[in-house]
């Protein structure tokens, strides 16, 4: 139930037609994972919390370092050697005092995933490495949840929806462990405008309005002002979501 | 003839190619023609085409309007035309930031 606190904090949103109380009121009652607190989980969170997401888990196993801060907005100064979980639940929690946020400074295994992710609405992946998303990316498709993928590199951004059952998965479009490179460099804006992209996919699944990025994957690149859409496909016998697939 | 070009790559294409739209030479040219001038320009930086078979690398998507290059029907035989828009990305997986 919407307080009065509610309708005035989230006026201006409640105004956009087809979201309306019954999409706050959804908000609200819904449960975002968002794995890692880095440059995506940052700024993903931040806008699901001030958009008014009932519950929000942040995942991050990490300390803050400073040279992180370029990017990862909800960390600070005062932050450094802090968990990474923790410091970005403690703002978290000051921008929207009234949603629960809960952070787990933990890493995301093949153990612990299924319990971490259980119940939830959606997951938001912010992960900086591929063994974590592959993780995840399994446990999601098995579980039915949504998976909004979402990854950057200088001033390039790659964001798809992940629909079990119905879109490709992340197995489908990177059926090999792809070669990675840390550190890799990064501007601030890119991860933010990603996360960005993946908070409103986040909004619009779970209030139930607009169109997704299913079967897309959408890429910028900042550096030159160029967006394009790709069309991407499942993979009948995909070792995760097809006939190979453990479902 | 102008062919805009939309790039997504790990690097700063902006070194390479300095605008968005290469300008090619020839009548009737081709989707290959112009990724083989993408490589000659980008001094091999940017091999999407693989040399030993002739095809997209497999790190590399290409699309001509928005179209994946393997579903048109000419492939990178397909013609190209005055203000025509190719897209060349690579399939790497990025980070989390």
């Amino acid at each position: 139930m919407l307080t009065r606190d509610d309708l005035e904090r989230y006026d201006r949103q409640i105004r956009y037609e087809g979201f309306g109380e019954e999409g706050q009121q959804k908000l609200k009652s819904s449960h975002v994972i968002v794995a890692g607190a880095g440059g995506i989980g940052c700024p993903a969170s931040m806008y699901l919390a001030c958009t008014g997401v009932g519950r929000i888990t942040i995942i991050d196993s990490e300390l803050v370092e400073l040279s992180n801060l370029n990017r990862q907005v909800l960390h600070w100064d005062e932050d450094i050697g802090q968990k990474k979980a923790v410091s970005a639940a403690r703002k978290l929690r000051s921008l929207n005092p009234s949603i629960r946020v809960v952070p787990i400074a933990a890493q995301i295994t093949e153990t612990n995933a299924r319990d971490i992710i259980n119940g939830a609405s959606v997951v938001v992946d912010a992960m900086d490495n591929f063994e974590t998303r592959a993780i995840l990316n399994r446990v999601c498709v098995a579980e039915g949840i949504p998976f909004i993928h979402g990854g950057v590199w200088g001033l390039c951004g790659q964001v798809t929806t992940i629909i079990p059952g119905k879109t490709p998965c992340l197995a489908c479009l990177y059926p090999q462990k792809p070669e990675e490179q840390t550190p890799f460099p990064v501007f601030g804006v890119a991860p933010a405008m990603v996360a960005v992209i993946q908070a409103t996919e986040a909004i619009k699944i779970i209030a139930g309005f607009g169109r997704l990025l299913t079967g897309q994957m959408l890429y910028v690149n900042l550096a030159t002002m160029d967006f394009c859409l790709r069309e991407v496909a499942r993979k009948p016998d995909c070792e995760v979501c097809g006939s190979r697939g453990n479902k | 003839m102008k062919i805009r070009l939309k790039s997504f790559f790990h690097f700063d294409i902006t070194r390479v190619f300095d605008q968005n739209q290469i300008d090619l030479a020839g009548e009737r040219p081709t989707l290959r023609a112009l990724l083989q001038e993408v490589i000659q320009k980008s001094d091999g930086r940017i091999q999407v085409i693989e040399p030993e078979t002739g095809y997209i690398d497999t790190e590399y998507f290409v699309l001509l309007n928005g179209r994946e290059s393997q579903a048109l029907p000419q492939g990178l035989e397909t013609e190209l035309h005055d203000g025509d828009e190719v897209g060349i990305g690579m399939m790497h997986f990025w980070g989390g930031g």
